[in-house]
C-alpha cells in the first residue's frame, strides 16, 4: 500500500534511525553490559522484559527485573556484581575516577536464539508461535536504559553515546540487533545510541562443543549436562547452543536476515573483539584460581579433550579458551586482545576469567597481591575499550610477576616431600617418594618432582621467607626450562644440499652450554625423531652454523636415529640433535633449510632449544616403544613420558601430569583428591647410584586436618579456613 | 499497469521528510538523475550467484503475533578498503573423527575401526547422571577384535598398583652430584606384572563436580599396533544405561566431506548433497554411506536417499515441499561413511552438512532503476531505490542493499549499506532504499555506484524471502565524490569506526 507525504513524515519523525545526528547532541555516556548463553530473565519469566531502573546522572543504573532467585539475575549470576571478582566497576570508571551509568541486561540467552524461532526445541515463550528472539529482549532493555532516568525516549536526559559490552553468545546477539536495526524500533534505538561494541570473546563461527552437544543423538542430553557449568541452566541442549552450532553459524552469518556477514563495521557500529587464548590451569599458577579453579580444571579439560584437536572446518586449530575456538572468537571485529594462530603456549584467558576482574588478581588465593602479568591485564584492555582510543585510560599496574601457589597449599599428595610407602611391588617391600625439598630448587638438576610441584625447578624468592604458605615472588633461572621452541616452513628446489637457494633461520636465544638443539622435518615421528610441529616433504636436508661456521648437519633421518632406517619416505627426512658446548653460548646458531642434490622438497622444521644440560623433563609425546623390542617402555629417570592421555582425568592425581601440563582434569583438584600416583625409588635415597626409579608409586593421600593450612580431602566443604580460593 | 512517475517519487518524498529532520541539507527543489531512462526492472530470470534465494511460489505461513511498528530506514558507510563478495558459497564440512552410540539395554559392545592408531583417543562416556556407583569405568579397556590385546594403559582393578597411606616426610639426599640412573621399566601388556588391586572406590569421577558428572573416561592407544577393528570391553552397567564411544584420530588422513549444493533453498527445491571420503587427497571409492536429516526444531527424518554419483562421490537427495513454519531454518544431514581405503584400511567417519530452508511468502516483483537525488545546488542528497513487493500476508519485511565501486582494476568494494523496515499488508507494497549521501561520502570515492546485495528480509519469522546478489546488475548515473553532500555532523559511532580505522 503505498502512502502519502504526510503518513511518510509522520513515520519518519518515529523512527529514530534516521535521525542520525539529532539525537547525539547531549552526548550522555554508558555502558550495557549483556550477558552470554545462559537464562537470566530475572522476574520476566512471563514474557515482559522489563527493566527496573534507578537513580540519575552518573548514578542512574538499570538492571532487569530483579527475581528473589539469584541464580536468574545476571548482575550477580554472571559478572558476579558486589564481589571483588565482578569486573563491572573497573569496566565503568572513567579517566577522572568517576563512574558512568550503566545498564546489565537479563534475557533467555540459553533457551532462546536471537532471532525469532518457529521452531525451537523448547517453546518456553507462551506469548506468541514459536519463541520470539533473545534480541528483543535485549534491545527492548537497552532502549529502556537509553530512554534516561525519565524513561521517555528523546528527551534530554537520554544516554545517546553508549558502548556495550558483551560475553561470549552475547556477542551474536548484539550483531544480530544491529544486522536487523529496522526491524523494531527499539532495534534502531540501540543502534543510533550505540558507539561500538566490545565483544569478549563472542563464538561468531560458534564452537565445536556445541555441535558435540547435538550430534550425541538419543544421548544428547546426559551430555548436555556436562556442559550446563556455563549458563548454569541446564540449558544447553536448547536453542541458545543449538543456533552456535559451527555448520549452523556459517549460514547465519551468511543470511541476509540474520547475521548478513562477518563484515566489520556492522552497519556504521564498530565490534572490537578481545578473547583468551589458553584455559590455564597449573594447580600452581596462582593464576588459574581467579574466578575458581574447578572452572578452570573444568574448561582445560574440555580443550585437551575436545578443542586441542586440529579441524578446519570446525575452526579447531588448536587454540582455544575451554569453551570457544579462537578462530571463531576472533572472526570478526577488531582484536584488541588474542590471536587466532596456534597459541596454546600462550597462557592468556579461560573462557570463563574473561568476564571477570582480574587486575590486582583480588578473586585469588592472595587479595592482597597480584598475580596477572601486565601484557594480559584483562579488564585494564577492556576498560580502555570502553574509554575509547583517544581517551585511553591507564593506570599503575602494580603487578609483580609472579604471586604462585605454594605447594603448601594444595599439595594432598605431598608431592613435593620425600615420604616412603610401604607395600610390595617389584619385589620390593618399601619405596621412597624423593619429593621436591627446597633444596632441590634450582640446584642444578632438572627435577621431575619439583617441576609437578611448583611448574618450574628454580630458587625462588619468597613472598614472605618467614612464611612460605604466602607465595613466591619471583624465581630464579629454571634448570627445566625449555628455552625456545620454534618454527618455520619452507620449500626449496635445486639447493644443492642446503648450499644454495637455502632457506635460513635463526634459532631464538639465549643459549647456554649444555642445552640441547633438536631440528626436524620428519612429517610423523613414526620413526622416534618427532618435534612437535615438525612435517615434510620429499628429500629434506638441514644444516646447523654457529657465527656461521656449520656445526652439524643432517640429510636423512635414519642416520641419525636407527630406528628411522628403512621406515619409506621418513627415513629420507630429517633430523639432528647438537648439544651445545662450553664457550659457544654467546653467538648465533642458524639453520640453513633445503634439499638433497638438486631434488625439491619442503617442510616444516620444528627447532626445540632445550634447557637444562642434566635430566630434560622436556619430553611430552607419547614415547612407545623406544627400544625396539616390542614392548611399551614405561618410565626413564626423570622424564614425565610415561603419562599417557589415559591417565588423564582418571581418579588418580598424576604427578607425571603435572608436571607436563599442570593439571589433571580434577583428579589433583584441591579437596577432591582420593588417591595420588608419582614417583618412587626402591633404593631409600637417589645417591645409591643403583636406585631404581618407577613411575608410578600409588598412595592415599593423608587423612584431613582442618587448620593445618593444606586442603586435603573432602575439606572443600568441612574446612574453609583451609581451601579458600581453591574450590569454588 | 502501474505508472513510474507515482511510485518513483513517492520515495522521494520520504527523503525530503529524512532531511527536513536530520543532517543532510536541501536547497529548493529535488531533481533526479539516472543513467538510463528511468523504469521499472522485473526480477524474472536475474543473473542469480550462490547465496541468492529465488522464491518460486509464494505460500501463506502461521507467523508468529505482528504488533504494528513504524516504518524505519537509515544507511551507513560501508568499510570501502574491504572487498565486496556477491557470492555466499556453501562451506565444505570434512571430519576426521566419529561417535559410536551403543544404546541402554545392549548386551554387548561394538566394534569399530581405528585406521590411523598412532596419538588416536577414545572417549568413552556413559548415559547416566547423578549414579555415580551404578556404571563406572574403572574397568574398561580399548582392545584389539582380532587377538584381544589390550592397546591402552589406563588403570583399573588388574593393573593399579597397591594404593598405601604415605609415611611422613623422611629425608632424602638429591646431590647434584648424584647421576640419575636410567631404568626402563617394561609392562608386558598380555601378563600385567601388577598386584591385583581394588581401586573402584578411587578411579571415579567426583559427582560433585558439575562439568563431569557423567562418568567419562578417555583411553589412548598407548602400546603400537596395526590399523584395524577394536573395541572397548565395558561394563554391563554401563551397557544397561547406554554408551557413547567418541573416537579421534589425529594422525589419520582419511576425511569425509560433504557439501550442499547451495547454502539456501525454498519451498519446492531438491537439495543435493554431495558426499565423498578421501585418504590423502585421494578420493575413495570403497564406501558406504548412511545418514538422517534433522530438521530445525530437531526432528530426525530417516529415509533419507543416498546414491553414488561420480568418482567415488555419493549424493543424498531432499526434496523438500513442507510449508509448516516448523521446517523454516537450517536443516541438518549426519552421516556415517564405512568403507576400506585401497590399501584395505577399514575406516569409519561421521560428518554433517547444513543448508537453511525459506517457505516464501513475499517477493520482490520489479526493482526501479537507482536514482540519484540532487538539491538546487546540485549537490546530492542520496540515491534511493524503489523496489516492489508482492505479499500474499502481512508481515514485517526488511529490504537490505548494498551499493559498491569499482577500483580501477574492476574489484567491487562496499561504499554503503542501507535498510528499509515495513509493515506490509497482503498484495502489493513498494519499499524504498534511500542510500543517503553522508554515508556515500565517507569512502571518498566517485561512482558509480553498483547495487548489490538486494535482499528481502522477513523480520516476522527470521528467513529471507528473495536475495538477488547482482542487483539486477542496476547502477547510478556518474558521480563524483565532490557531489556528494557531507554528513552535516558525523554520529558517534561513525566517528569512532573512523577513528579505530574500521571506515
Amino acid at each position: 500500500m503505498r502512502g502519502t507525504l504526510k503518513t511518510l513524515v509522520s513515520v519518519l519523525a518515529a523512527s529514530g534511525t534516521l535521525l542520525m545526528t539529532g539525537e547525539a547532541l547531549a552526548g550522555k555516556g554508558g555502558v550495557v553490559f549483556v550477558h552470554g548463553t545462559g537464562d537470566y530473565p530475572g522476574a520476566n519469566t512471563n514474557g515482559t522484559y522489563t527493566m527496573s531502573c534507578s537513580g540519575s546522572g552518573d548514578s542512574f543504573y538499570c538492571q532487569a527485573a530483579p527475581s528473589s532467585d539469584s541464580g536468574k539475575n545476571a548482575a550477580s549470576a554472571y559478572w558476579a556484581k558486589g564481589t571483588s571478582d565482578s569486573m563491572l566497576d573497573a569496566v565503568r570508571k572513567r579517566t577522572d575516577g568517576s563512574y558512568r551509568p550503566y545498564a546489565i541486561t537479563g534475557c533467555y540467552g540459553a533457551a532462546r536464539m536471537p532471532w525469532g524461532n518457529t521452531s525451537p526445541i523448547n517453546d518456553n515463550d507462551s506469548s506468541t508461535t514459536g519463541e520470539s528472539g533473545s534480541a528483543d529482549c535485549v534491545a527492548s532493555q537497552i532502549e529502556r536504559f537509553v530512554m534516561g532516568p525519565d524513561g521517555v525516549y528523546g528527551t534530554a536526559d537520554d544516554i545517546t553515546d553508549l558502548v556495550i559490552m558483551t560475553h561470549s553468545g552475547g556477542g551474536n546477539v548484539l550483531r544480530y540487533i544491529l544486522s536487523q536495526y529496522t526491524a523494531k524500533t527499539s532495534y534502531s534505538r540501540v543502534k543510533t545510541a550505540a558507539k561500538k561494541v566490545v565483544t569478549m570473546t563472542s563464538p561468531f563461527k560458534g564452537t565445536y562443543l556445541a555441535n558435540w552437544v547435538f550430534t550425541s543423538g538419543s544421548l544428547a542430553n546426559f551430555i548436555n549436562n556436562t556442559l550446563t557449568f556455563f549458563g548454569g541452566s541446564g540449558l544447553f541442549n536448547d536453542d541458545g547452543t543449538k543456533f552456535i552450532q559451527t555448520g549452523q553459524m556459517n549460514l547465519h552469518n551468511a543470511d541476509s536476515s540474520k547475521l548478513v556477514s562477518l563484515s566489520n563495521p556492522v552497519n556504521g557500529v564498530t565490534l572490537r573483539s578481545g578473547f583468551g587464548t589458553y584455559p590455564d590451569a597449573a594447580i600452581w599458577d596462582g593464576k588459574t584460581l581467579c574466578g575458581g579453579y574447578e572452572m578452570q580444571a573444568g574448561l582445560n579439560l574440555l580443550h585437551r579433550w575436545y578443542l586441542s584437536q586440529t579441524d578446519s572446518s570446525t575452526y579447531r586449530n588448536g587454540c582455544s579458551d575451554g569453551f570457544l575456538p579462537c578462530q571463531s572468537t576472533g572472526a570478526m571485529g577488531q582484536v584488541f586482545l588474542g590471536s587466532t594462530s596456534n597459541a596454546t603456549a600462550a597462557k592468556y584467558h579461560s573462557h570463563h576469567q574473561t568476564r571477570r576482574h582480574k587486575t590486582g588478581c583480588s578473586c585469588g588465593l592472595f587479595a592482597s597481591s597480584s598475580c596477572y602479568d601486565t601484557s594480559a591485564a584483562w579488564d585494564q584492555k577492556v576498560r580502555n575499550e570502553v574509554n575509547g582510543t583517544t581517551m585511553a585510560y591507564t593506570e599503575a599496574d602494580g603487578i609483580g610477576d609472579a604471586a604462585d601457589v605454594a605447594s603448601g597449599k594444595w599439595d594432598a599428595c605431598g608431592f613435593a616431600t620425600t615420604g616412603t610407602v610401604s607395600y610390595s611391588a617389584y619385589g620390593r617391600t618399601s619405596f621412597t617418594t624423593p619429593g621436591c625439598p627446597e633444596s632441590n630448587l634450582g640446584n642444578g638438576w632438572c627435577d621431575w618432582d619439583c617441576f609437578a610441584a611448583y611448574g618450574r625447578d628454580a630458587v625462588p624468592t619468597w613472598v614472605d621467607p618467614n612464611d612460605h604458605s604466602k607465595g613466591v615472588a619471583s624465581w630464579g633461572a629454571d634448570d627445566c626450562k625449555v628455552i625456545s621452541t620454534s618454527k618455520f616452513s619452507y620449500e626449496g628446489t635445486n639447493t644443492n644440499s642446503a648450499q644454495q637457494n637455502y632457506t635460513e633461520y635463526t634459532i631464538p636465544g639465549p643459549h647456554r652450554a649444555g642445552t640441547t638443539i633438536k631440528l626436524g622435518t620428519t612429517s610423523t615421528g613414526s620413526c622416534g625423531a618427532a618435534l612437535e610441529g615438525e612435517e615434510g616433504s620429499g628429500d629434506t636436508y638441514l644444516r646447523l652454523f654457529y657465527n656461521g661456521t656449520q656445526v652439524d648437519f643432517n640429510d636423512d633421518a635414519e642416520d641419525e636415529v636407527s630406528s628411522c632406517l628403512g621406515t619409506g619416505t621418513q627415513a629420507y627426512l630429517s633430523y639432528l640433535t647438537y648439544t651445545i658446548p662450553s664457550g659457544s653460548t654467546s653467538g648465533t646458531y642458524t639453520v640453513r633449510a633445503g634439499c638433497f642434490g638438486s631434488t625439491t622438497c619442503s617442510g616444516t622444521v620444528a627447532v626445540d632449544n632445550v634447557g637444562s644440560a642434566r635430566n630434560s623433563v622436556y619430553s611430552p609425546n607419547f614415547a612407545g616403544d623406544l627400544n625396539g623390542n616390542g614392548y611399551t617402555d614405561i618410565v626413564e629417570y626423570n622424564d614425565a613420558a610415561y603419562c599417557p592421555d589415559s591417565w588423564s582425568n582418571d581418579g588418580v592425581c598424576d604427578e607425571c601430569m603435572l608436571a607436563k601440563q599442570g593439571s589433571d582434569g580434577n583428579d589433583c583438584r584441591p579437596g577432591a583428591i582420593t588417591a595420588c600416583y608419582g614417583l618412587g625409588t626402591d633404593g631409600g635415597d637417589f645417591v645409591a647410584a643403583t636406585a631404581t626409579m618407577y613411575n608410578p608409586i600409588g598412595w592415599l593421600p593423608p587423612s584431613s586436618t582442618c587448620g593445618n593450612g593444606m586442603c586435603e580431602s573432602n575439606e572443600c566443604s568441612t574446612c574453609a579456613s583451609d581451601c579458600a580460593g581453591l574450590c569454588n | 499497469m502501474r505508472t513510474i512517475k507515482t511510485l518513483a517519487l513517492l520515495p522521494l518524498v520520504a527523503l525530503i521528510a529524512c532531511s527536513d529532520s536530520g543532517s543532510a541539507k536541501r536547497t529548493g527543489s529535488p531533481s533526479l538523475d539516472a543513467p538510463v531512462t528511468p523504469q521499472w526492472i522485473s526480477t524474472e530470470g536475474a543473473d542469480r550467484v550462490s547465496g541468492d534465494v529465488t522464491p518460486t511460489s509464494l505460500r501463506v505461513l502461521q507467523l508468529p503475533e505482528h504488533q504494528p511498528d513504524a516504518m524505519i530506514q537509515g544507511a551507513d558507510p560501508a568499510p570501502s578498503r574491504t572487498v565486496f563478495q556477491a557470492e555466499k558459497p556453501t562451506i565444505p564440512q570434512d571430519s576426521r573423527e566419529f561417535r559410536v552410540v551403543i544404546p541402554p539395554g545392549s548386551n554387548q559392545t561394538t566394534a569399530f575401526p581405528i585406521d590411523a592408531p598412532q596419538g588416536a583417543r577414545v572417549i568413552v562416556s556413559v548415559a547416566e547422571r547423578g549414579k555415580p556407583g551404578a556404571a563406572r569405568l574403572n574397568n574398561i579397556h580399548l582392545r584389539e577384535l582380532e587377538g584381544n590385546k589390550v592397546l591402552d594403559l589406563a588403570r583399573d582393578s588388574q593393573s593399579t598398583l597397591p594404593v598405601r597411606p604415605r609415611a611422613k616426610p623422611g629425608v632424602v639426599d638429591a646431590s647434584p652430584e648424584a647421576e640419575a640412573t636410567p631404568v626402563v621399566k617394561q609392562i608386558d601388556t598380555t601378563t600385567p606384572v601388577f598386584e591385583e588391586h581394588d581401586l573402584k572406590e578411587l578411579v571415579k569421577i567426583d559427582p560433585a563436580l558439575a562439568q563431569l558428572a557423567v562418568p567419562r573416561r578417555m583411553l589412548s592407544v598407548d602400546v603400537e599396533t596395526k590399523p584395524g577393528f577394536v573395541y572397548v570391553e565395558l561394563p554391563k552397567a554401563a551397557l544397561d544405561v547406554g554408551v557413547m564411544i567418541e573416537v579421534q584420530q589425529p594422525k589419520s588422513n582419511i576425511k569425509v566431506h560433504a557439501e550442499a549444493d547451495q547454502p539456501f533453498h525454498v519451498f519446492g527445491d531438491t537439495v543435493e548433497i554431495d558426499l565423498h571420503v578421501t585418504d590423502a587427497g585421494a578420493v575413495v571409492s570403497e564406501v558406504e554411506f548412511n545418514g538422517f536429516l534433522e530438521t530445525p526444531s530437531g526432528q530426525r527424518i530417516d529415509g533419507l536417499t543416498i546414491k553414488p554419483s561420480r568418482d567415488g562421490h555419493h549424493v543424498a537427495t531432499v526434496p523438500i515441499v513442507s510449508a509448516e513454519a516448523k521446517h523454516v531454518g537450517v536443516w541438518t544431514f549426519r552421516g556415517t561413511a564405512k568403507g576400506k581405503t585401497s590399501e584395505g584400511i577399514a575406516f569409519q567417519r561421521d560428518v554433517e552438512a547444513t543448508f537453511g530452508y525459506s517457505v516464501t511468502f513475499a517477493r520482490m516483483a520489479q526493482v526501479f532503476t537507482p536514482m540519484v537525488n540532487r538539491g538546487e545546488d546540485g549537490k546530492i542528497d542520496a540515491v534511493q531505490v524503489d523496489v516492489e513487493i508482492d505479499s500474499v500476508q502481512a508481515a514485517r519485511l526488511g529490504l537490505h542493499g548494498t551499493l559498491v565501486y569499482k577500483d580501477s582494476e574492476g574489484v567491487e568494494h562496499p561504499v554503503a549499506v542501507a535498510q528499509t523496515g515495513q509493515d506490509v499488508s497482503e498484495g502489493t507494497n513498494v519499499m524504498t532504499l534511500v542510500f543517503s549521501s553522508g554515508a556515500l561520502s565517507i569512502a571518498k570515492v566517485d561512482g558509480p555506484f553498483f547495487l548489490r546485495d538486494l535482499a528481502l528480509v522477513s523480520h516476522s519469522n527470521a528467513s529471507t524471502q528473495h536475495r538477488i546478489g547482482l542487483g539486477l546488475l542496476q547502477q547510478t548515473s556518474a558521480i563524483k565524490a565532490s557531489e556528494l553532500r557531507p554528513m552535516a555532523e558525523i554520529p558517534a559511532s561513525v566517528q569512532e569506526s573512523i577513528d579505530l580505522g574500521s571506515l
